[in-house]
């Protein structure tokens, strides 16, 4: 079964955590399942703090509190879908919080009421003074249509790359 | 002006699957009309009833967000790339 995570993207993606801190960090993994099978850890820019500068009418939170994805790295995500990989796992930060999903997280994992990347997982990393706290996954169900909690399942799948 | 559309996930539901599209349209809001006529679902996911892009959708052309150029009167020409992607966001 393919794990959510790789024992080095779980790794990865806390020192992203804790190298970003005190701003959120984000990022996604993606996997190709079709021919060679092969998975791939983005480690996105998070411009929230460039959009916040420019608009802080429409962008009123900084990084400490918000992620927004570079747009490099949107447009790379597109290029690699375009390569047959799909996005596995969506993931970020939260500043001295829980790794809970927020009411924020799920409005912007949503396009018109449908989730955005519905076979996605999304990973939250909750810090604490620096350091990683707790590490939690959460999906999109559709009976409920709410997102629920899930286990966070780590193993080692197939190889992968981290890309920054 | 015929440019290529890439259409990512979130928006395929409304394409038919489809990953890109070929469209001839002079400027970027000549394209939305276009891919509204011919795929009605994508009708106010990508723009508001007041036709503006709604503000979590990101386009570009040939990698530049069109914030940075003209916006929807942004002109195309033969063989410009258009890409179509919803922000990816979210925070505590």
């Amino acid at each position: 079964m393919t794990p959510l995570l790789t024992t080095d993207e779980l790794h990865a993606i806390q020192g992203h955590a804790r190298a970003d801190y005190p701003a959120e960090c984000c990022g996604v993994v993606l996997i190709r399942t079709q021919g060679e099978a092969e998975r791939r850890l983005l480690a996105c820019r998070n411009i929230q703090d460039e959009l916040h500068a420019k608009d802080p009418g429409r962008f009123p939170r900084t990084a400490r509190t918000a992620y927004y994805i570079a747009h490099e790295h949107l447009l790379e995500i597109g290029r690699r879908e375009s390569e047959g990989f799909e996005v596995h796992v969506i993931y970020h930060s939260h500043v001295d919080a829980g790794a809970y999903f927020s009411e924020t997280d799920r409005r912007n994992a949503m396009v018109d009421g449908v989730p955005a990347y519905p076979a996605a997982t999304y990973v939250v990393v909750g810090m604490t003074q620096g350091r990683v706290a707790e590490t939690r996954a959460h999906r999109f169900d559709a009976d409920s249509g709410e997102f629920v909690e899930v286990p966070l399942r780590v193993g080692e799948g197939t190889p992968g790359s981290e890309t920054r | 002006m015929a440019v290529s559309i890439y259409i990512p996930t979130p928006f395929r539901r409304a394409t038919g699957n489809q990953a890109r599209v070929e469209v001839d349209a002079a400027d970027v809001r000549k394209l939305f009309d276009e891919l509204e006529k011919r795929f009605d679902g994508l009708r106010g996911l990508v723009r508001d009833p007041d036709g503006q892009v709604h503000h979590h959708v990101n386009v570009y052309v040939n990698g530049e967000e069109i914030g940075a150029l003209q916006g929807q009167d942004t002109p195309l020409k033969t063989g410009d790339e258009i890409s179509i992607i919803p922000a990816l966001a979210g925070g505590a």
